[in-house]
Parts: structure tokens; sequence; C-alpha cells
């Protein structure tokens, strides 16, 4: 599966966490890991696995599968505020 | 008439069979927001306004703005929108405009702004606010860029008769508020409105994280679209009031001692 960022109208982050401004006019705030997925991403598609690596590497390993489960569950609730694009 | 509403004039056209009533309505009511001769900022708005009982076909007229009606409280209850939503488009581009309501103390012209959804009791705060504090407004409040605030002296929408659907627009004169003097206005507090009907005692007051307060923010501002990077606008407009506070309380008269100790630096 592979993710990249749609645009948005504005961003702001303070303190690891970001509120962003989507073009649907509503103001989303994220959490501190949808956050840091947010921000490595652009507009090229990149695998979703290339996000969990770098959220592994920024909050470490949960182990027992849990870094790619919620890296998924963080991409997911981006999908949903229409900020990421999924291509599964 | 001519009025003022965020320093923009209007020109109000009573007209109709019943065009006395209506223009002593308006008056009455917009009494604050009057202004005479050449003080308006100009140029003025044409806004035409048509009270007829026996109207059928709605006026139409090129230039101004039409409103009309069979009845004076259903014209008066939606004269306040209107004249609120024209003034706000015209300074879409140069004020952060707050659904709010704007208090000021009378002697500084430091300016609190209280800002919520209807129903976060605005209107019932600037009439217990405003025994004595300035009055500015019990709907929209403009900050400049230099933090200076754009009173809007608008009549209050109160509920007279709870048996009658519509709401009174009422004088601020005529409820006792606090009329300003010469000073002028500058924002030195925000305060996001938070009414739980059952919160009993003090009002709770937090301090808000920058990026927490943005939602709520945004969705009280007008125009956010049209502002350039409008997150980063009002988080630096956050940042130099010294953050936004979240008030939560039930009654109006809890939120005096916060905004007085906003007023005096103390909180």
């Amino acid at each position: 599966m592979r993710v990249r960022r749609l645009d948005v109208l504005d961003e702001y982050v303070e303190d690891g966490r970001a509120a962003v401004y989507t073009t649907k006019g509503m103001v989303a705030l994220l959490s501190e890991l949808a956050t840091a997925a947010w921000c490595m991403l652009d507009d090229r598609w990149v695998p979703t696995t290339e996000v969990t690596e770098m959220l592994i590497r920024e909050f470490g390993d949960p182990g027992g599968g849990e870094a790619d489960r919620l890296t998924q569950n963080a991409l997911r609730s981006l999908a949903e505020l229409s900020l990421v694009e999924l291509d599964d | 008439m001519r009025l003022e509403a965020l320093e923009v004039g209007f020109e109000i056209h009573c007209e109709g069979s019943r065009a006395g009533d209506l223009a002593d309505s308006v008056l009455a009511a917009w009494d604050w927001c009057l202004v005479s001769g050449d003080d308006g900022a100009g140029p003025f708005q044409q806004v035409k306004v048509e009270l007829d009982p026996g109207l059928t076909t709605p006026a139409r007229s090129s230039g101004a703005t039409s409103l009309s009606g069979h009845d004076l409280p259903t014209l008066m209850d939606r004269l306040s929108p209107l004249v609120t939503r024209l003034a706000v488009t015209e300074r879409r581009h140069d004020l952060v405009m707050f659904h709010a309501c704007a208090v000021a103390d009378p002697s500084t012209g430091d300016t609190v702004v209280l800002y919520g959804p209807s129903g976060a009791g605005k209107t019932t705060l600037a009439r217990t606010l405003c025994t004595d504090l300035i009055y500015l407004s019990d709907e929209t409040a403009g900050v400049a860029a230099d933090l200076r605030v754009v009173p809007y002296f608008k009549p209050l929408s109160i509920i007279v008769n709870p048996t009658e659907r519509l709401k009174e627009q009422v004088s601020p004169g005529r409820l006792g508020l606090v009329r300003p003097g010469e000073v002028g206005f500058r924002l030195v507090g925000l305060v996001q409105l938070c009414r739980e009907p059952e919160h009993r005692g003090d009002a709770l007051v937090e301090s808000l994280a920058t990026v927490d307060a943005l939602p709520e923010l945004m969705a009280q501002t007008s125009y956010t679209r049209d502002m350039e990077r409008p997150l980063h606008r009002m988080a630096d407009l956050a940042h130099r009031v010294g953050g936004v506070r979240r008030a939560t309380y039930a009654e109006a008269e809890q939120l005096r001692p916060v905004v007085r100790a906003i007023l005096d630096g103390d909180l």
C-alpha cells in the first residue's frame, strides 16, 4: 500500500502536534503520531512501510507488529480527513 | 439615516406604507451606530428596508441591498444579520472578525474578546459585564493587524417575551450598558466560551496550547479562507495576547472576575 499527501489550505505545528486546515473548510487537530506521519509526506507516492520505519525511528518500536497497525490507523485517520490518499 | 458597523458606512432607506414606524424603530434600536453628516467611514452602502403589510412582491432596487416584509418585528430581526453580513464582507481583507462578545476597560480601552458559537451566552455576557465595562459588540468583534479592536455597537437581540418567536432588537443604551468615550480599543485577551449549565462554583479557566485552540478559534472567525496562511495568522494573534484561555461557566456573572483579572494583567 502507498500513501501521499493531499493539498490543504494551511498547517500549523506546535510541540509535535499539527492543526491542519483542510480544503473542506475544517480545522483538524492531529495526534503526535499522525503529525509525524503527515510531516514526512509530500505529493509523491511512498510505501506505507517507509512511514512505519520512520515512525519507529521517531517513537521507538512497540513490538509485536503494533508499529504497522498504529501506522495504518494513523494513515487511515488522515485519509478520512482528506489529508492523505491511500492506494489500497 | 446613516449607520456605521465595523467602520463600514450604511445609508438605510425606510420605505413602504409604514415607513415612519420602521424609521422610528431603526433609530431607537441602532442609536449607538448612528453617524451624521460626514462622520461615517463612507462611501455608504445603500440598504433599502420596506415595511408594508400589504406587500405581495418583494421590493427590487438597483444598487441597493433590499429587505422587505409584512411586519415590523420580523424586519427588525432580519436587519441586524443583514448589516452584520455586509459589514463583515466589506472588512474581510483587513480585519480578523470573531463571532464574539467584546468588552473593554473604560479607562484604558484594553479589550477582551469572548468568542463562541450561538448559544454560548455572548449577548447575556454583554448585558451582564457591560454595566461597568464598555460594550463593543455581542456578535462580531473586528481586530486589526496592530491589535486595534474595531467596535460594532449593534443592538442586542434579546428575548423580551418568551412566547414570541422573534427576539427584540434593543439599543445598548436602553439596557443601561456603558458607552465608550474617546478611548481607543486594543485587544489584550482572547477567551473561548464553554457554557455548561450544570457548572457550579467559579468559572473554570484553562490556558490552551495554541494548537489546541485553533480549531474553535477558526470556527468562530469569519472569512478565514480569504486569509494568507490563516492558521499562522490566528496563532500569531493568540501569542501576542498571551495565548487563548478557555472559560467553562454556567452564569454570566461567573465571568466578571475572569475578565477583570485579564484586564488587570493578573491572569
